[in-house]
């Protein structure tokens, strides 16, 4: 025989006890391992998700400008891609269009319209499908004419069980216009931005898989795509041969290539000057005699201004060649400023080009007046040219009044404004002796001069290539102002500017986001060609790590760092769990307790024998470490099933917590063994530290046979355990005061809340067993049954402190955790009952009567109480508690001065702000007051968010933390949190300032975004009906309205069904609870028989004994139902103080008195036990 | 009160030996200044009313219990001067305990309880399986090598104790009230084989009962009253 035979012998011996122990730590260790299973579950569904939603795709890039297809064959060809990459493939792609089924092509036949938005377009040919795998393609490639939709996208337009081979169905596919000039400049067309394909015909309905599941956004949410003939789109957009998207990918779904492979890739693809959307043009204007008069290289933009990247990398490659910028400009107005008169602003020239141009020897028109060439023009100055300053009566000195349109436009309005600037000179203006024509130049007969050049302005479509001022394609109107000798110039010399400023000047008034240069001028020299040029260009532009618009998103790698989860499920299962494993492990201890108590005379004879006492420690120890052993192993097979119960839960009663039931359990090894050994060591760690307590009593005592106070444990002396208990629970007490205003992160909030809870509930534990120690000391009193009860509860100090302890817990768990609920209120939507997205910019102003009777015709009445706070956006990624994946580039909405005036007005409803950082007057008043002004270049942007977005999606942690968002159009930037929202609809999205907005993101016009109140209550007939005129009349550019008060509470559904879900593993560590007090209490009645025996034999009624039990029942119960409860008020109190917790009193009383019912008929368990001991047998054994 | 029983040579010596508990009220002594010497091969009962301290003089003697004031010797060696380990180690060594209850591991089987004091420093060898069988044997319980304790009687449970007391040859075995569980018969088997103890060497053998049959059977019977060893009267056989 050997040690460990003899503790194997034991282990099977005291299977029963050992077996009691075992399943507590089983318990324990299935919350432990189920917690991390739910996290590997939620990571494993969100990969799962991630690859499902790419396939192959592991590349993408997206451009603004279209480029030519050959791009795509040239990738492919490459030495890199061939040996990198399986296979390309071009489209093109718009990632918010909507569609809208024909009337009359629904399933139900009837003469409803439905549309949907934010639909997602995919036009290309065969080679795209590769990326979908072969077994998701469909029957047949969309010819023109004819659309495939997915299944989410068919359900959307009611068309989920409709058989596109028998039954024709057709839809309007309505895609945005790339626009050259952007819609927010005031030449930028506002209104027609849709571009129509009508009566598409429906050929297959493709299911959610494969491409049809492809989307850019990591979001659980399926979504809504269409495929159409890529011929179709290109004719449409008048863009054949062109592209804007780009695939690559790898022949392995389940991987992606790494981070330097996609660095590699970008610099494989060779894309040409024009594919960067350049124009170059060989200006050359010769005098009759043949000697140039002008012979330079114009290189300018299709988007009319040149991006401020793009024009300085172009000027610095072509450096050496001396380049020009120059920014010509619309002046609405040319007017001389008379002595006494203020011009109109109408009364001058209409509609003239100015050029913005320093004048050097390369440029130096020669003056009317003079015959000299203008050299030196300074700011606050203009030349005229001969046929301006003619019109204009204009001599040099005279103050000349230019009248123009901001460069940026609000709400679509576009802002006249006017500088005066002195004339320096007339510059000389040769008439041609043939005017322009739609196929020629105009010819001279005399000697044209400099300043006759029309390719100083930039083509604009719809404008320089029209016959007459009148037929201008713009967004306001020309006519009215047009006189025939306007006309006249403009078939004499079509765009050339009237007058000429300084590039300063011109770039003072008229830079905006949008660029400051026009056109580059790169003078003609010997040996330089525009091919040159071209070279020149593109070799930089290739070279820089800026993209200039061809930037690879690695969406597969990108999308498989974001199914790591906005939030460590495991971490927070874990966090929420501790005290269901605490309660575990509690009960563990009074388990092991008992049991060692029950073989304390084994403890002598061991010790009789000869054994250490480190030895018999030893025995005991590894006894129950194997038996920690089996109870972990068995653990985490209960612990699968929990897991499973979790995830059943998540994908059915609580799934309002994900969204859409995408959560299916993964059961991996590594999480297996990670569960076993962490509560093999938590529970290991716990007996540890009870043979480590237990010291047994003198030998002789233990031999003796009783078990009760024959193992004595060390203890803190009774004082020091007070003093500890007060100490701990101030502590925890300011613990949780302070977790209000620390800048912790959810997790860590979690965490701190919790560890608040486990110290207070330790603290105040700690003083109920000193109150137990000193009780068993005292006597003298009066002997009540009341006070027997107490007594006989005080005996054994620590089991009766854990029996509360359990109970506690519980109700600690369910008390604190009701107090989180929330509710949606005024402050979560600010009096907003509406919100209104778009799927395409729309430059509606609600605000004026006039815009919203123009648009919406006769249904305008009904929208004379609409109010509306309109949002730039930024496209991105939902960043609110909907969508689980970690978010990488978070939506931005641009905030513009009209909210912040809204809410200036303390009689306006407001939202609810949890923290500001205090810069500047009134913002404690009005937060938004942060976003005001413009944000110098370099320093953070100011940014106010939700404050669970930003605790949660973004992990920042406090007010004025900075925080870097990696946008692949935009590039790095950095933000600052400038202020919380707290519980708000405004969930999920960063709002900046206006001004910042459009800095950071100069391509995006226009408003997507709106809060309304629609004059109605919710659900009330008013509003009905402005939703309807609303998605009605806005249909085509995807208008959808939304509840404000249901988004509200869809968000608080995530963290109220969270809170659902940690109160159902409340209810688990009531049943631990429950078991343990059964437990103790039965032990108790089987340790007194004989005692209890005795009392019969003295005349008490076993009625009056059966009180008794259940007064002892009840006493610890309500000590744990007490303690639990005051633990969780503590805690609960600080948050409620800062508005994060209201205490439900009322819910949180029926789910005491729950408990204690529950608790009470526990205890019958142990009364039974009581009325059946027999009296003979109970005095014998005494 | 001084009691020499042995030779010049005492093997055992108890000087002076006191035990008092401290109360609310005021400490409450048990054992008066006791002392006793024992030689090899003699052995003695202690007999004594309940609670006249006769058990905590076995005790302190045993080491399981130590005195409050007084000296005990064993071959020479203070066991209370002792290190804890060395001390186990010299229990387990030098002493054998019978005790009423016969704390028998009800895990174990009868060899196994017997083989419990080789454990305790060490591992059972063939050999000392071999001592172990022989000595079941010797109590008289061969057949009952791989009980369990539940399946064995009274008496032989209590034969089994005496075995498991004589497995590392102790010079000194010490059996509290090891018959008082039992019934006459089963209390006369044990009482005799505790006095012809079936020992390899001399060994010093004190027994505390309430049996005067028992205590008839030793050597000498000491009388021990409130915590005084009050006389010592040689057994007449």
């Amino acid at each position: 025989m050997s040690f460990w035979r003899m503790v194997w012998q034991s282990l099977l011996y005291h299977r029963r006890i050992n077996f009691s122990v075992a399943l507590g730590v089983a318990a324990a260790s299935a919350v432990l391992t189920g917690a991390l299973l739910v996290g590997a579950s939620m990571r494993g569904s969100l990969k799962a998700l991630t690859l499902d939603r790419l396939n192959r795709v592991d590349e993408f890039l997206v451009t603004q400008q279209f480029f030519q297809s050959e791009l795509v064959t040239q990738l492919q060809e490459t030495e890199f891609f061939e040996k990198n990459y399986a296979h390309a493939a071009g489209a093109i792609f718009f990632p918010s269009a909507s569609l809208e089924l024909n009337p009359g092509n629904n399933q139900d036949g009837d003469e409803v319209s439905r549309r949907a938005s934010e639909v997602q377009i995919l036009a290309a040919d065969d080679s795209i499908w590769w990326f979908g795998g072969e077994q998701y393609q469909p029957k047949r490639l969309p010819a023109e004419g004819e659309v495939i939709l997915n299944a989410t996208l068919a359900d959307a337009l009611g068309l989920s069980s409709v058989d596109p081979g028998t039954q024709e169905v057709l839809v309007t596919l309505r895609l945005p216009k790339p626009n050259a000039v952007p819609s927010d400049s005031p030449l930028g067309e506002k209104e027609d931005l849709i571009l129509n394909l009508p009566r598409l015909r429906v050929i297959e309905i493709l299911p959610d898989q494969g491409l049809g599941r492809f989307g850019l956004h990591p979001t659980q949410l399926t979504p809504k795509n269409a495929f159409v003939s890529v011929n179709q789109v290109q004719k449409a957009l008048d863009k054949e041969g062109k592209l804007n998207c780009l695939f690559a990918g790898t022949s392995d779904r389940n991987n992606c290539p790494p981070q330097v492979v996609t660095a590699q890739l970008q610099n494989a693809l060779s894309p040409s000057f024009q594919d960067y959307g350049l124009l170059i043009k060989a200006v050359q204007q010769d005098q009759p005699n043949g000697q140039a008069v002008f012979d330079y290289f114009s290189i300018s933009s299709t988007e009319m201004l040149m991006q401020d990247r793009l024009s300085t990398a172009i000027l610095e490659s072509l450096q050496s060649w001396e380049p020009e910028p120059v920014l010509t400009y619309l002046a609405n107005d040319v007017a001389v400023i008379q002595p006494g008169i203020d011009p109109d602003g109408e009364s001058g020239i209409p509609y003239s080009m100015i050029a913005a141009i320093d004048f050097s020897e390369a440029f130096d028109p020669v003056s009317a007046i003079s015959g000299e060439p203008i050299r030196d023009l300074e700011d606050g100055e203009i030349v005229l040219n001969e046929w301006a300053a003619k019109d204009e009566n204009a001599k040099p000195g005279d103050r000349i009044r230019l009248t123009y349109f901001e460069p940026e436009t609000t709400h679509g309005q576009a802002e006249e404004s006017y500088v005066d600037l002195t004339l320096k000179d007339i510059a000389k203006l040769t008439p041609p002796s043939r005017p322009f024509t739609r196929r020629r130049a105009a010819v001279f007969d005399q000697p044209p001069t400099l300043a006759n050049d029309p390719d100083l302005t930039p083509e604009v479509p719809g404008v320089t290539d029209q016959e007459s001022i009148e037929n201008w394609d713009l967004p306001f109107s020309t006519a009215d102002r047009i006189q025939s000798e306007d006309d006249q110039y403009w078939r004499n010399y079509r765009t050339t500017p009237k007058g000429f400023v300084s590039l300063a000047q011109g770039q003072s008034i008229w830079a905006s986001r949008f660029g400051k240069i026009t056109s580059i001028r790169v003078p003609s020299q010997e040996g330089l060609t525009a091919e040159k040029i071209q070279q020149e260009v593109v070799a930089t532009l290739h070279s820089s790590d800026e993209g200039f618009g061809f930037h690879f998103s690695s969406l597969k790698r990108d999308g498989l760092k974001s199914a790591s989860g906005t939030t460590p499920f495991d971490g927070l299962f874990i966090g929420l769990s501790l005290f269901i494993i605490v309660s575990a492990l509690m009960l563990v201890v009074l388990l092991f307790k008992l049991g060692l108590e029950q073989r304390a005379s084994e403890a002598g004879l061991l010790l009789a024998t000869g054994f250490l006492k480190r030895k018999v420690a030893w025995f005991f120890g590894l006894e129950n470490i194997l038996v920690a052993a089996l109870g972990s192993l068995l653990g985490v097979g209960v612990g699968v099933v929990y897991a499973a119960v979790m995830v059943y839960g998540l994908k059915t009663w609580w799934v309002g917590a994900i969204r859409t039931p995408f959560i299916d359990l993964y059961v991996d090894p590594i999480t297996l063994t990670v569960g076993y050994f962490v509560s093999l060591f938590v529970c290991g760690l716990t007996i540890v530290g009870i043979i480590y307590r237990f010291q047994p009593a003198a030998v002789k005592t233990l031999l003796s046979g009783k078990i009760d106070s024959q193992v004595r444990w060390v203890r803190r002396t009774r004082g020091r355990r007070a003093i500890i208990g007060g100490f701990l629970v101030i502590i925890a007490i300011l613990g949780s005061a302070l977790t209000t205003m620390a800048p912790l992160s959810g997790e860590e909030q979690a965490g701190a809340f919790m560890g608040s809870g486990v110290l207070l509930l330790t603290g105040l534990l700690m003083l109920v067993s000193d109150a137990f120690s000193r009780m068993g000391l005292s006597g003298g009193q009066k002997l009540t049954l009341g006070r027997l009860c107490l007594r006989n509860a005080s005996r054994n100090s620590t089991r009766s402190t854990l029996t509360i302890g359990l109970v506690a817990t519980a109700s600690f768990l369910v008390g604190a955790i009701s107090a989180f609920r929330m509710q949606p209120t005024q402050e979560g939507t600010a009096g907003y009952d509406l919100l209104l997205t778009t799927s395409r910019p729309i430059f509606l102003d609600f605000s004026d009567p006039s815009q919203v009777e123009e648009r919406f015709g006769k249904s305008a009445e009904e929208l004379s109480s609409l109010k509306t706070l309109a949002f730039r956006l930024k496209r991105g990624d939902d960043a609110s508690c909907n969508n689980p994946y970690q978010v990488g580039q978070p939506r931005v909405l641009g905030v513009d001065e009209r909210l912040i005036k809204w809410f200036d007005d303390p009689e306006h409803p407001a939202f609810k702000f949890s923290g500001v950082l205090s810069e500047g007057e009134g913002v404690t008043e009005n937060p938004w007051q942060v976003l005001k002004d413009s944000t110098p270049v370099g320093e953070p942007i100011p940014v106010i968010l939700d404050k669970n977005t930003a605790m949660w999606s973004l992990k920042v942690y406090s007010l004025g933390q900075e925080f870097v968002i990696d946008y692949d159009d935009v590039g790095p930037v950095r933000f600052k949190a400038a202020g919380f929202l707290a519980n708000t609809v405004l969930q999920g999205s960063l709002f900046v300032g206006d001004k910042d907005f459009r800095r950071l993101f100069p391509k995006v016009s226009g408003y997507q975004y709106f809060l309304a109140q629609s004059g109605g209550q919710p659900s009330s007939d008013q509003q009905q009906r402005v939703r309807a005129i609303l998605e009605s009349n806005l249909g085509d550019e995807g208008m959808t309205t939304q509840r404000s008060d249901v988004v509200l509470e869809g968000l608080m559904a995530v963290q109220n069904t969270y809170l659902s879900t940690f109160q159902s593993l409340g209810a688990l560590g009531l049943l631990l609870g429950t078991f343990g007090l059964a437990t103790v209490q039965l032990r108790n009645i089987l340790e007194r028989k004989g005692e209890l025996g005795l009392m019969r034999a003295l005349g008490f009624a076993p009625h009056r004994l059966a009180s008794m039990v259940l007064f002892e029942n009840g006493l610890l119960l309500f000590g744990g139902l007490g303690i639990g409860g005051m633990a969780a008020v503590f805690v609960v109190l600080p948050h409620a103080w800062v508005g994060a917790a209201s205490v439900p009193w009322t819910t949180l009383s029926w789910m005491f008195v729950a408990i204690l019912t529950v608790g009470l008929l526990t205890g019958l368990i142990a009364v039974r036990a009581t009325l059946q001991i027999s009296l003979q047998q109970a005095l014998r054994e005494e | 009160m001084f009691i020499d029983l042995g030779d010049a040579m005492a093997n055992l010596e108890v000087n002076s030996v006191s035990r008092s508990y401290e109360t609310r009220s005021e400490p409450l002594c048990i054992l008066k200044d006791c002392s006793l010497n024992l030689s090899l091969g003699e052995n003695v009962a202690i007999v004594g009313p309940s609670g006249s301290g006769k058990s905590t003089f076995l005790q302190i003697i045993g080491t399981l219990d130590a005195p409050s004031s007084g000296t005990v010797l064993l071959d020479g060696v203070a066991p209370f001067e002792l290190k804890e380990k060395e001390l186990a180690l010299f229990r387990n060594e030098h002493i054998g305990f019978v005790f009423q209850d016969h704390h028998l591991l009800p895990q174990l089987s009868v060899l196994e309880n017997v083989l419990l004091p080789v454990v305790a420093h060490g591992k059972a060898t063939d050999e000392w399986v071999e001592r172990g069988n022989e000595l079941i044997e010797r109590v008289g319980l061969g057949n009952r090598t791989h009980h369990r304790p539940g399946e064995l009687s009274g008496g032989e449970r209590q034969r089994a104790a005496v075995a498991r007391a004589l497995m590392r040859k102790p010079k000194l075995i010490l059996a509290d009230e090891p018959t008082g569980s039992l019934d006459q018969a089963n209390a006369r088997h044990v009482g005799e084989l505790l006095v012809g103890l079936p020992v390899d060497q001399p060994t010093m053998l004190i027994t505390v009962t309430h049996s005067r049959e028992l205590a008839g059977k030793f050597q000498r019977q000491l009388q021990i009253e409130e915590g005084v060893l009050v006389s010592s009267v040689p057994t007449e056989h």
